[in-house]
């Protein structure tokens, strides 16, 4: 292939694909028993979102975080949250340069390609709302300049369910910055097993190779952007926005953020899935990851008939 | 491509088809050499033999004019028109070059099938010539049919559907079409071959062939109650001529107008119509002393029906008779000419005559013939001996038996001899009513010959000398004349009810067939038109009513096809998706409204893992229709097809069980 031609979208395409297989593998064998997280995982991270893991302590959270980060080859940033965390922690902070007689930045631990943001409930609001603003703009404005932070970026923030006394749980309309919110869960008997006779994770990641770096998730992240979607998907993605808006069971409906981040999602799934163009389930696939934290129920019918808002949602849409 | 033998095999098929019902017509070696260019064709065909040179194409066409010139005399005329349009219909088989060839071949095809209704106008051809214009365009979808992938059947059932959409321009042209007056195009005069029918001579045993056919020679319906059956005699020709052998037509010059004196009471007259089946021969049949007429007919002196042409459809025409009426028509050459008798044979006849005269005037005369014929033991029957030189003699004192043209050709050669008048009639005598639509049907067993005999005073007067010896035939019918029954047409001589009945009921469908398709001319039309209200009906109002009529069809199928168009492409997939749904929802695997179709694949897959392949195939062709960005045409019609193809046939449970 010569230096100035271009491969053909579709080559991009299969190589993305089999590069993310890889990554999947790779993750895979650190996190034991949890490919949907892993593939849903590395959905949110290629469709260029930020990823929200809220499970109980010691399920592999930062495991998780910490085994994309090396698969992927970027560099990674662990803040862990605390209630006496200050924003300029966060973003970075002007010190005064005697010699050179000026204010210098110290750039703060999100000028990095991959930020676990851990137990991101204890911190205070201020702080939080700090992070979220960077996580949406991708750039950080301290005292009066704009920084940008590096490309790519991609924060995967953790929270803890249990409502502890001193934490701040993000309000709905805040989770709405994050595209997708997991849930990891205990590993079942199998995979637990393995866990408990195996070495240790934390030095297994060190030994895992990366697969991709910066630039070839960036290209990967442009080419899912490109990845074909037609009328017919289009319907159906509108037929859900505007189901969720005129249903009684939910108090707001989707935003149109809401509506980008399932498209955007969907896209990137079928990247990963190896398909030049999306599917209904694609769009079915990601949509509890991407709709349930968006969506406010009005009452406990759902919760009492088992369902979510999700697959109250994909049961009831018919593909157009 | 093209000479792939599952293609050309069923064209080769085809022209069969359309020529079956001609080889009947076809001369032997006509014969023989359609059975030599098949076989060659299907070696051809089969890969066991190349296609022939140029030289040898030519040389084959030499011999098929030539093979033509001997077999019919000539190129010219429509035996060997057909014949040479079939044979090369075989022959262009020997040089398919592209697909156009080929189509030529069907389009023949198409051209001769027309042919068969030259012959015969009958509903059964009707119904052949459809389903063989089905089969043709069947073939048409071979070749149109790029990817292969229709079987027979689907092919038929498209082709069919096909006809079916075109059956209501069909009506429109056929009702609304202006007719001509007249043939649209003369037919040359081989066109019919001969006919069962009365001819224009007659001989010993030329009526006596008729009797076996139950062929129908015309139909009437007439308006009021029929005369009785010793009164139904229907003139067809008058034979004055007589060489001692057979008697022939000696027609006064066609500018003698007939003298007839009808009766001033019209309370007796008889109005009719008769649908005349084709008989290739000119004249038409009435009953005795006709007045009213079409006026395209011709009347002679001998009061003759004849139209212009020789009848090569079927026709209809309207009737009026008068049985009272005087029929003055004799003037001395006709005198002279209805006297004459060959010299020098049948002296014994002769002498007879003069006996049975014997002074008696001209009635006195005829009643003592008749009475001869009654009382020696002369028989009815339907299979006389042969006669010899002195025809008359040898019958009159040999063999005593004979059929009717035995007795009025001795009747009349009696009357002659004795100075009387007399002249020789054919047509048909009785004819049976169809009680189903209450019509009369005449058939050729119906065949008669009888006599007229010239009194001064009452004209001529009809004499049967049949009815002297079978008065049983006149008034009851040949069936019942005590004839050999084994001679007579099944339908006559059948007892069985159901068969009988299912005979006239067969032939009520025919009458109307005759009246409303066949004969469907000018005046039917008119009829129809006055009957919906429209008088004064004239071509270029047909014509108008045509355009517009075949605009407003048309019209509305392109609204239909473009509708279907506009609909686009992706609902055309979505489309044929549900029609794909809905065959497995039939077998209790129906699609959920919110099931994409990944998951609904899997659900199949798990249920009829016999179907699974091809439902896989669909779905993949339906993803990339419906959400990827191919708009492939082929693509498209793979997908319609598989979808129109898919089948789930009763999903055995066994078979499911153990595939798993």
């Amino acid at each position: 292939m010569g230096i100035n031609t271009t491969p053909p979208a579709t080559n991009i395409g299969k190589a993305s694909t089999l590069l993310l297989k890889q990554a999947a593998e790779s993750i895979g064998q650190i996190i034991l028993g949890k490919p949907e997280q892993i593939r849903l995982a590395l959905t949110c991270l290629v469709a260029k979102g930020h990823l929200l893991i809220e499970d109980m302590p010691g399920v592999g959270k930062t495991t998780l975080a910490h085994a994309i980060a090396q698969v992927m080859g970027l560099d990674f940033q662990r803040i862990q949250f605390t209630s006496d965390l200050l924003p300029a922690d966060v973003l970075g902070v002007s010190v005064y340069d005697r010699d050179r007689a000026a204010f210098e930045f110290h750039p703060g631990p999100i000028f990095s390609n991959f930020i676990l943001a851990d137990e991101i409930n204890r911190a205070t609001p201020k702080t939080q709302s700090a992070l979220l603003e960077a996580m949406e703009e991708h750039q950080v404005t301290v005292e009066g300049d704009t920084r940008d932070l590096p490309q790519p970026f991609f924060v995967i923030a953790t929270q803890n369910p249990v409502h502890q006394v001193g934490t701040y749980p993000l309000p709905e309309s805040q989770l709405d910055r994050f595209l997708m919110r997991l849930h990891l869960g205990f590993p079942d008997r199998e995979a637990e097993r393995e866990l408990l006779q195996g070495e240790d994770r934390r030095d297994m990641i060190e030994h895992i190779k990366p697969v991709l770096d910066s630039g070839k998730l960036l290209t990967i992240q442009k080419h899912a952007t490109r990845l074909h979607v037609s009328e017919a998907l289009m319907d159906y993605i509108q037929a859900i926005l505007d189901f969720s808006r005129g249903s009684p069971m939910f108090e707001f409906g989707l935003s149109p953020r809401g509506g980008l981040a399932l498209l955007n999602s969907a896209r990137a799934l079928a990247l990963i899935d190896g398909q030049d163009y999306v599917l209904p389930e694609h769009v079915k696939e990601v949509i509890a990851a991407v709709v349930n934290h968006r969506l406010v129920l009005t009452s406990d019918e759902l919760k009492e008939k088992n369902q979510t808002a999700a697959s109250y949602i994909s049961e009831s849409v018919p593909i157009p | 491509m093209v000479n792939d033998k599952n293609k050309l095999m069923p064209v080769l098929i085809g022209i069969h088809l359309v020529a079956l019902p001609l080889y009947s017509r076809m001369p032997v070696p006509v014969l023989l050499l359609v059975a030599i260019l098949t076989l060659w064709a299907v070696l051809i065909i089969s890969g066991r033999l190349s296609q022939p040179k140029q030289i040898i194409r030519l040389l084959l066409a030499a011999v098929i004019v030539s093979l033509l010139i001997v077999s019919y005399g000539s190129i010219f005329g429509q035996g060997p028109g057909t014949s040479m349009l079939l044979l090369l219909s075989f022959s262009k088989l020997f040089e398919m070059k592209s697909k156009r060839d080929a189509i030529v071949v069907v389009f023949m095809g198409y051209f001769l099938i027309a042919s068969n209704f030259f012959h015969t106008q009958d509903p059964w051809v009707a119904v052949y010539v459809f389903a063989v214009v089905i089969y043709l365009t069947s073939l048409l979808i071979i070749f149109s049919d790029r990817l292969g992938s229709m079987d027979f059947k689907s092919r038929l059932r498209v082709s069919g559907k096909m006809i079916l959409q075109a059956t209501p321009l069909m009506l429109i042209l056929f009702i609304l079409f202006p007719r001509i007056n007249g043939p649209l195009w003369a037919l040359p005069d081989d066109a019919q071959a001969a006919k069962t029918g009365i001819s224009d001579e007659m001989s010993p045993g030329s009526i006596n062939r008729l009797i076996s056919s139950g062929a129908v020679a015309f139909r009437v319906q007439f308006e009021a109650e029929p005369p009785s059956h010793e009164n139904l005699y229907w003139r067809g020709l008058v034979l004055s001529h007589y060489d001692g052998e057979k008697w022939t037509r000696d027609d006064a010059p066609s500018r003698a107008r007939p003298d007839v004196v009808y009766e001033d009471e019209k309370s007796d007259i008889i109005k009719y119509t008769v649908t005349l089946e084709s008989h290739g021969r000119s004249w038409l049949y009435s009953l005795e002393k006709m007045i009213g007429y079409d006026q395209k007919y011709r009347v002679t002196r001998e009061l003759q029906l004849f139209a212009d042409n020789k009848i090569n459809d079927v026709i209809i025409y309207k009737m009026q008779s008068d049985l009272h009426a005087v029929n003055h028509g004799l003037f001395l050459p006709e005198l002279r000419k209805n006297l004459a008798l060959p010299v020098n044979i049948n002296q014994r006849t002769k002498k007879l005559a003069t006996q049975l005269k014997a002074g008696g005037n001209d009635v006195q005369f005829i009643d003592t013939v008749l009475q001869y014929f009654r009382n020696q033991e002369f028989f009815y029957t339907l299979s006389p001996p042969l006669l010899g030189r002195h025809a008359m003699d040898d019958f009159l004192f040999e063999t005593r038996r004979g059929f009717c043209e035995h007795y009025a050709s001795a009747f009349v050669h009696l009357m002659r001899a004795g100075g009387v008048a007399a002249r020789v009639v054919v047509g048909y005598q009785g004819g049976t009513i169809n009680p189903v639509d209450d019509y009369m049907i005449i058939r050729q067993s119906d065949a008669h010959a009888w006599t007229e005999v010239w009194l001064k005073d009452r004209g001529w007067v009809r004499v049967d000398p049949t009815a002297a010896v079978s008065p049983e035939r006149i008034e009851q019918g040949i069936q019942n004349a005590g004839l050999e029954l084994a001679r007579l047409p099944s339908i006559l001589s059948s007892n069985n009810f159901v068969f009988l009945k299912i005979r006239y009921h067969w032939d009520s469908f025919h009458h109307s067939w005759n009246q409303w398709v066949v004969g469907f001319d000018e005046k039917k039309q008119k009829e129809l038109f006055s009957r919906l209200g429209v008088e004064d009906i004239n071509a270029s109002t047909l014509v108008t009513w045509l355009v517009i009529a075949m605009s407003v069809c048309g019209g509305l199928v392109a609204l239909w096809v473009f509708r279907r168009r506009a609909d686009g492409p992706k609902d055309r997939t979505r489309y044929y998706y549900d029609m794909f749904c809905n065959k497995l929802a039939k077998a209790g695997l129906g699609r959920k409204p919110y099931e994409g179709s990944r998951e609904y694949l899997a659900r199949i897959t798990m249920l009829f893992p016999v179907v699974d392949e091809k439902a896989e195939m669909i779905i993949s062709y339906y993803q990339d229709l419906r959400y990827g960005d191919a708009s492939d045409v082929e693509l498209k019609q793979k997908f319609v097809r598989c979808v129109k193809q898919f089948k789930v046939k009763s999903i055995n449970k066994d078979n499911v069980l153990l595939q798993r």
